[in-house]
């Protein structure tokens, strides 16, 4: 500054010079004097750039470092709450509920060790019950930390409870003048998702981890995206008067998810599946209820539960030996396998009740009119195969409907002769057979490896696949066929979430039912209804009655691979009322633990006991007279050993038989083993 | 959003290339007018490249020529006014569009305020700029006295912004006295030093020293009161009168005690700061002080900001993160304001500063032509002491951001947020291109 000013003396000296009067040329002066503050100015100017550039070049590291550590330091994820669950009725069956982790911040505590460190522990080992010294250690190993999370899971009331406490604490230290104050504790919001009906419902619901929040299984995961929110951020910084300020950006909670599930309607199939379970037992068994007129799934349960409180919880399946001798791979099989939905992601063969599409597809096509009368020996020889019917006697002469009511393989495998099988593949296609329903729930199997195509189906193939056998399907996708061939011919597309809301509870989005194709016209429709309540008042589904409703349905029986085992699974599906079906409940038990499984009974009487409770809850009402002696049905076909002589009758032609190719029919290979009711 | 910051930057780069070509010109011109002055010639050569649309400032026999002069309108100037205001705005939305948006609901809450302003600013400057700037001078006393009343009434009726009355309320606006008070004292000492300047010329020492000392007697008032609230702005009006005083004098001795005095001051005042701290002195202007001092001892105090500013600067390289990248937004308070100067060199780098301290340059080199080519000494004041005026500024503004001075709220002109210093700033500019007018064009 000196050296400037120097200069500018001399400068003015000359100008002085230069002038001989008493005052020297004012903008001349002028002029050289801004030189001055000119050079002045771009002085400062570089100056400061070089002090830009040292700051950048020195410390750049260094201040970036801070910047990223103190990003993390004032400011915290706020989580969001994931979308409750709801059933149909309202009733929550997955909700978020808020809980708090306690956060230690042993900086701030340690920055005033004599005022905060005693005061803050005594009032955490008062409220909550820690040990002392163990708080002291954590807090003294962690003592650079500015946030360790001590507990979880703490309720809204322990954490009101605490923060008063705090407040007295600190109100009773200012008045007694100690310098001692409870600081550095502060509680983070957090949420556990929880399932107020434990494993009901399990493999439709699915579960959400904690951790992370994601859905696992079920409407957890396939609309994971929908549940989820966007978590929210706080911001702390120190404003010019020094106080320390918070900016929050709320979180957006998620939307809630309405299912079509009827909790009710679930609690009966549970309650009946779990009561056959433990008085008999079976490997697998399982049950579907739906409306048929618009593929809401009211119920799907199965008889593989597992708590969606604990799912990681073996002690169902495994005893503590078992479980000590697995290896983490194992576990991770084991916990597969029971959140596996045995209704969506396995396939078997469905047996009888497919005949059902064998005789309304060839209706159909005109191939049939419902007038035809086949003659049934007890088998039938088809491409070199002696494929037996149920009854090994043979059903005699029986038109389509007593086909139907009696389950004639025979009959079926000259339906679809007659129907050609280009026609007869044509129709499993159109009936949903070897593709997905695209229910929206995940893991739904791929079965379109398991079905035969014109192409390249044997006579022999097109003659088992008649009556069910020798191809796979799932249980939802013989539960939406039937469906729609009860229901006037429209097959919807199944599915178990009906409304999205949003976390306020106002609808966001209407799942509207989804009809996928037209299947058969309402002449079929009408005839089948007619053929199915005679099977359940007259035929091999009479177990499956319910007192005063009309009921239709299809029994079925299918040996299981490999055959000769003795091994069967038996199903039962069924539409009621008969001639305009409400609901659609479809049983399902495989390998029943009993000596002579081939009984289709075992299905059919859980379908009604499940049906007698599920039918006036649903208000659909009895149709039939009253005056009808109910007594008359047979109720427990197959299972008991009454000797009465009508239960005798029924007997002869409702016993499902079914002959293993043990070799001795002289055929070869898999096919003849099928027997079928 | 999104498209506006496109559209801005397409602004800017189209402001920028204008703003290259002008310079490109310009300095074809200053090579020539170097000649010229040394050699007073004036050919037909100069005369075709003038056509391009850029003046040519004659020095003398304006009288003669008067019939063949156009007027002379310094459009590079405007230009890059421009370029400030856009990229002002542009990094206004940077800093401050995350907390108008919790606040206000509204990103752009800030930016649109800002935007009124600088559009009445511009509106403002150009009205001023057809005024002839002798209206001013001529009413020098008035504005003088209106806005030292002004700054007497902030104490009184003003509000409370950030622990300090600088607001004013008048029809519902709201505005900051003190920056009119920069404006009045630039128009004032133009008016006194022109009138006197025999005086303040004189080879009498006392002579010019009674008149320098009575022009201090009349800045003071102000000063003083705006010093109360408002350090930083009586510092810089201070320095206005000051520097023009420097310029209006061919008397030294006043001046060199004076910068010699205020060196000391600003070496001495660390120690003096600490000194009276330890002896117990507790004020709002000291915590300021302390803080600049000390800024890692005192960071809860306010040192915060300044620690946070330069963690922005220095962790901006040489582009910058980015526009919109940075992070220290979400830690520098009121970003928008005066500390945006970090938040730019955050985002675009030593490049960006560069950018905007060579705009700076650019203006003050506009300025200096002006002034050298106005031969009337009035309107050289007035364009001088707003050059200085706006020079102070931005050294002021960017030496507390990079913590060579204490954090005392200097806005960066023409970028910081602030309606009063928007209007201010354009108003001066207003008259610089007044000034500029005078200055006769020949054909």
């Amino acid at each position: 500054m000196s050296d400037n000013l120097k200069i500018s003396r001399d400068k003015k000296g000359n100008n002085k010079k230069g002038k001989d009067g008493s005052t020297s040329n004012p903008l001349d002066n002028l002029q050289g004097r801004l030189v001055i503050i000119l050079f002045m100015i771009i002085l400062a100017f570089a100056a400061l750039f070089f002090k830009i550039l040292m700051l950048q070049g020195s410390k750049s590291k260094e201040y970036n470092q801070k910047i990223l550590s103190q990003q993390k330091y004032d400011s915290r994820d706020i989580p969001y709450k994931r979308g409750d669950i709801l059933d149909r009725n309202g009733t929550y069956i997955a909700t978020s509920e808020k809980v708090y982790n306690l956060i230690i911040d042993p900086k701030q505590i340690n920055s005033d060790q004599e005022d905060y460190l005693n005061a803050t522990v005594s009032i955490l080992s008062e409220v909550f019950g820690y040990s002392a010294d163990e708080l002291k250690s954590t807090i003294a190993e962690k003592s650079d930390s500015s946030y360790v999370k001590y507990a979880k899971d703490i309720s809204y009331e322990q954490k009101t409870a605490f923060e008063e406490k705090k407040e007295e604490y600190n109100k009773s230290y200012k008045e007694s003048k100690s310098s001692e104050r409870v600081y550095g504790i502060w509680f983070e919001e957090s949420y556990v998702r929880r399932y107020p009906y434990g494993s009901s419902a399990c493999n439709v619901i699915g579960f959400a981890n904690n951790e992370d929040l994601s859905g696992n299984s079920g409407i957890e995961q396939y609309y994971n995206d929908k549940l989820i929110g966007v978590s929210g951020r706080e911001y702390g910084y120190l404003n010019d008067e020094s106080s320390l300020e918070r900016v929050i950006k709320n979180p957006t909670d998620g939307n809630k998810v309405v299912s079509t599930i009827d909790l009710n309607i679930q609690k009966i199939v549970e309650k009946h599946i779990a009561e056959w379970q433990s008085s008999t037992g079976s490997n697998m068994t399982a049950a579907i209820v739906m409306n048929p007129n618009n593929g809401e799934i009211l119920a799907l349960a199965t008889s593989r539960t597992f708590d969606l409180n604990n799912p990681r919880d073996l002690n169902n399946y495994y005893s503590p030996e078992q479980q000590a001798e697995m290896d983490d791979k194992a576990k991770v099989e084991a916990l597969s396998n029971i959140w596996r939905n045995y209704a969506v992601s396995d396939t078997y063969e469905p047996g009888s009740p497919s005949k059902v599409f064998t005789v309304a597809s060839a209706m159909e096509e005109g191939i049939i009119t419902g007038n035809e009368s086949y003659e049934c020996r007890g088998f039938e020889e088809v491409g070199g195969w002696k494929i037996r019917c149920a009854n090994r006697n043979g059903h005699g002469v029986l038109n389509v409907t007593e086909a139907l009511m009696e389950s004639c393989n025979v009959a079926m495998m000259d339906i679809s002769r007659a129907e050609g099988s280009q026609k007869f593949y044509e129709y499993q296609k159109v009936f949903g057979f070897g593709s997905k329903t695209a229910i929206d729930l995940p893991g739904e199997a791929d079965t379109s490896g398991l079905i035969h195509t014109a192409d390249n189906a044997s006579a022999t193939d097109l003659a088992t696949n008649s009556f069910g056998q020798n191809y796979n399907t799932t249980m939802i996708q013989l539960a939406a066929a039937y469906s729609s061939v009860v229901n006037g011919g429209s097959y919807y597309q199944p599915h178990v979430v009906k409304q999205i809301l949003n976390s306020k509870g106002a609808i966001i989005e209407n799942i509207e039912p989804e009809l996928v194709r037209e299947t058969v016209s309402a002449h079929t429709t009408a005839f089948i209804n007619e053929a199915l309540r005679r099977t359940v008042a007259e035929g091999t589904g009479s177990a499956a009655a319910v007192a005063g409703y009309d009921v239709g349905g299809k029994t079925g029986t299918a040996e299981k691979y490999p055959r000769g085992n003795g091994n069967y699974l038996v199903s039962f599906i069924g539409s009621v009322p008969a001639q305009a079906p409400e609901v659609v409940c479809y049983v399902l038990v495989d390998t029943p633990h009993v000596a002579d499984q081939a009984r289709s009974a075992y299905a059919s009487s859980l379908f009604s006991k499940i049906m007698t409770e599920v039918l006036p809850y649903m208000n659909i009402y009895s149709n039939v007279d009253e005056s009808i002696d109910v007594s008359s049905f047979p109720t427990a076909e197959g299972i008991t050993d009454s000797n009465t002589p009508k239960q005798e009758e029924t007997k002869n032609y409702s016993t499902e038989e079914v002959i293993p190719n043990d070799g001795g029919n002289g055929l070869p290979g898999a096919p003849a083993g099928e027997g079928e009711e | 959003m999104a498209d506006d910051i496109k559209k801005n930057k397409a602004k800017i780069k189209n402001v920028a290339k204008k703003e290259l070509k002008n310079q490109a010109v310009k300095r074809k011109i200053k090579v020539e007018k170097g000649g010229q002055k040394k050699t007073k010639v004036d050919t037909a050569k100069e005369n075709k490249i003038r056509k391009i649309g850029v003046k040519k400032p004659v020095v003398n026999d304006s009288k003669k020529n008067e019939t063949k002069k156009r007027r002379f309108y310094d459009y590079s100037l405007i230009f890059t006014i421009l370029f400030l205001l856009v990229l002002g705005l542009i990094m206004i939305y940077s800093a401050s569009s995350y907390t108008a948006d919790l606040k206000f609901k509204n990103s752009a809450y800030f930016v649109n305020k800002q935007l009124i302003f600088v559009v009445a600013g511009l509106i403002l400057m150009i009205f001023v700029s057809i005024v002839p700037y002798q209206v001013w001078i001529k009413l020098s006393k008035l504005i003088y006295m209106v806005a030292t009343a002004l700054v007497g009434a902030v104490l009184v009726i003003g509000r409370d912004a950030n622990g300090a009355r600088r607001w004013i309320n008048l029809f519902g606006i709201k505005f900051q006295p003190s920056e009119f008070v920069k404006v009045a004292i630039i128009i004032f000492s133009s008016y006194y030093l022109v009138k006197y300047k025999n005086d303040l010329h004189s080879t009498d020492r006392k002579v010019a020293e009674k008149k320098l000392w009575f022009l201090f007697g009349v800045i003071f008032v102000p000063t003083v009161l705006v010093m109360v609230e408002n350090l930083s702005t009586s510092i810089i009006i201070f320095l206005i009168a000051f520097c023009m005083s420097f310029l209006g004098t061919s008397n030294k001795r006043l001046h060199t005690v004076g910068a010699i005095a205020m060196g000391v001051i600003l070496f001495f005042s660390k120690p003096f700061v600490k000194f009276i701290y330890e002896r117990g002195a507790r004020d709002y202007h000291l915590t300021r002080l302390l803080v600049w001092a000390e800024p890692e001892k005192f960071s809860r105090d306010g040192g915060y900001q300044v620690i946070q500013g330069l963690y922005a600067i220095g962790s901006g390289s040489f582009f910058g993160k980015g526009l919109g990248q940075g992070m220290q937004k979400f830690f520098l308070p009121e970003s928008q304001n005066d500390m945006i100067f970090a938040i730019i060199v955050e985002e675009l780098g030593l490049f960006g500063a560069g950018l905007i301290m060579g705009a700076f340059v650019f203006l003050i080199y506009r300025m200096i032509k002006i002034s050298f080519s106005v031969k009337d000494p009035e309107g050289v004041y007035l364009v001088v002491g707003i050059l200085i005026h706006l020079s102070l500024q931005v050294i002021l503004n960017i030496a507390v951001v990079t913590g060579v001075l204490p954090n005392t709220g200097v806005s960066l002109p023409f970028i910081s947020y602030g309606g009063t210093s928007i209007l201010v700033l354009l108003g001066e500019m207003g008259i610089v291109l007044s000034v500029a007018r005078s200055i006769k064009l020949d054909y």
